[in-house]
């Protein structure tokens, strides 16, 4: 409780404050141009938050990473175009209420269903938390080498079909890890000899050039498309009644999300899958789906907005990132000197 | 790694051709022109100048990238102007300063130095 309150303290500060409202309003506009995702944005604003004080600068990330998702949403529901990979269910049901003359209703739900999932995998962090501090002290290094084996593991095998090639990749990244100085025994490894490799390779210039330089590469080579817009109608409010009147739905893609949140290298793609499913399966109407069932819209939008504050349980608790974001954050986290994993709940739980 | 590697090798040589396999390579052979634009750009920097370099990184690529229009390339412009005073004047991110502009007169220099 003390802890909570302290967080509440600190979230009076003006430069806090105002963290977190150019974070969120930057995720959400971020999140609604298709191609720039968050991991664009938090690879390229990273640089930029060291000059920053680190409670600031890392407010600010998370911001964007918590509110793109449903920034993403927009587009989505507008123009039949994800901003973000993980609102791609959220065309299925979104557009088809736009063509409809729905457009307002859709955005609505899809605010209030991501409200939902936000708030529902932040209180599983909340609540959670605790219980990690006391289980996090008896995490030695045999533990968390076994609990960073299960993540390769479990990324491996998320990639159905392609296990190979993921395998390969996360060797990879384990060799990319490895060339520098060997921190037990001294040894250069990988450096050739050559003394600006000695330090090893920067986990925010591997960041950068993965999702910043890659996107942009994608961008330069790729056609241009222009969607067009459809007007807006329908009331703005009505969003939250209907997901209070779906709230099956919306509960339970919320836990299927902080679920998924949690398992390493699952992440919202499969969170919003799975309950899209369950929500077809279970459903009155399952025939409505893809043609502008709220349900749908409730299920993808709730399940993919929980995700992000679940994925930072295991990242705060082992240091282990569930997805791609995460691993974005952690380094965010290590650059400004809050080494997550075990050690963090004994000395710094807020 | 090599393990993973030949096990995906020797995967990817049984299963069946899928058509337009070529166009994709090609497209991720393509993409090697803009790592080199990119790389020009950050050996560029140091000499040049963060807003020299970033203006004219910004005017080339649209031009590459196919854009035509004076308005394309006053947007570009401006991008790369709101870019250097986004991230050197008000974030203060550690650039290098370009080695023109030491040649620059005494009183803009040190705005130069510390801001652009």
């Amino acid at each position: 409780m003390d802890t909570l309150l302290a967080g509440a303290e600190l979230l009076m500060r003006w430069d806090v404050v105002a963290a977190l409202m150019i974070g969120s309003i930057g995720g959400v506009i971020i999140g609604a141009i298709p191609g720039v995702g968050p991991a664009v944005a938090i690879a390229i604003l990273l640089p930029a938050t060291f000059s920053l004080e680190p409670i600031v600068g890392l407010i600010m990330l998370l911001g964007i990473y918590g509110s793109s998702m449903y920034g993403g949403a927009l587009p989505a529901v507008l123009v039949n175009t994800p901003g973000t990979a993980v609102n791609a269910l959220t065309t299925y049901d979104g557009y088809p209420m736009t063509k409809r003359g729905e457009a307002r209703r859709a955005l609505s739900l899809a605010y209030s269903a991501s409200f939902w999932g936000g708030i529902f995998g932040v209180l599983c962090l909340i609540f959670l938390s605790p219980v990690l501090a006391v289980i996090a002290p008896m995490f030695g290094s045999r533990e968390i080498f076994l609990a960073a084996l299960l993540g390769i593991i479990l990324v491996v095998l998320a990639h159905r079909g392609q296990i190979f090639a993921a395998g390969m990749l996360a060797m990879f990244g384990i060799f990319l890890q490895t060339i520098g100085l060997d921190a037990i025994t001294y040894t250069r490894r990988y450096t050739f000899d050559m003394t600006w490799l000695a330090s090893g390779v920067d986990l925010i210039v591997v960041v950068l050039g993965l999702f910043a330089l890659s996107q942009a590469f994608v961008l330069l080579v790729e056609p241009d498309s222009s969607p067009k817009a459809q007007p807006l109608s329908g009331a703005m409010t009505s969003g939250f009644r209907e997901v209070a009147r779906h709230k099956r739905v919306a509960t339970a893609s919320s836990g299927i999300g902080v679920l998924m949140g949690m398992i390493p290298g699952v992440g919202e793609f499969t969170a919003q899958f799975l309950s899209y499913t369950y929500a077809q399966k279970t459903s009155k109407t399952p025939d409505d789906f893809g043609n502008g069932a709220p349900e749908g819209l409730i299920a993808s939008e709730a399940a993919n907005n929980a995700v992000p504050a679940a994925a930072m349980i295991p990242l705060l608790a082992l240091g282990i990132p569930g997805e791609a974001l995460t691993a974005m954050m952690l380094s965010v986290f290590y650059v400004h000197n809050v080494i997550p994993g075990p050690q963090l709940f004994q000395n710094q739980l807020d | 790694m090599t393990g993973f590697a030949a096990l995906h090798l020797i995967g990817s040589a049984l299963s069946e051709r899928i058509a337009g396999r070529w166009r994709e390579v090609l497209t991720w052979i393509r993409s090697l022109e803009f790592a080199g634009w990119f790389l020009a750009y950050a050996a560029i920097v140091p000499i040049l100048g963060y807003l020299p370099a970033t203006l004219a990184f910004a005017l080339l690529l649209v031009a590459r990238a196919g854009y035509r229009g004076a308005r394309t390339y006053l947007w570009a412009g401006l991008a790369a102007l709101a870019i250097v005073l986004l991230f050197r004047a008000f974030l203060q991110v550690r650039l290098p300063a370009g080695a023109i502009y030491d040649h620059l007169p005494d009183g803009i220099r040190q705005v130069f130095l510390t801001y652009l």
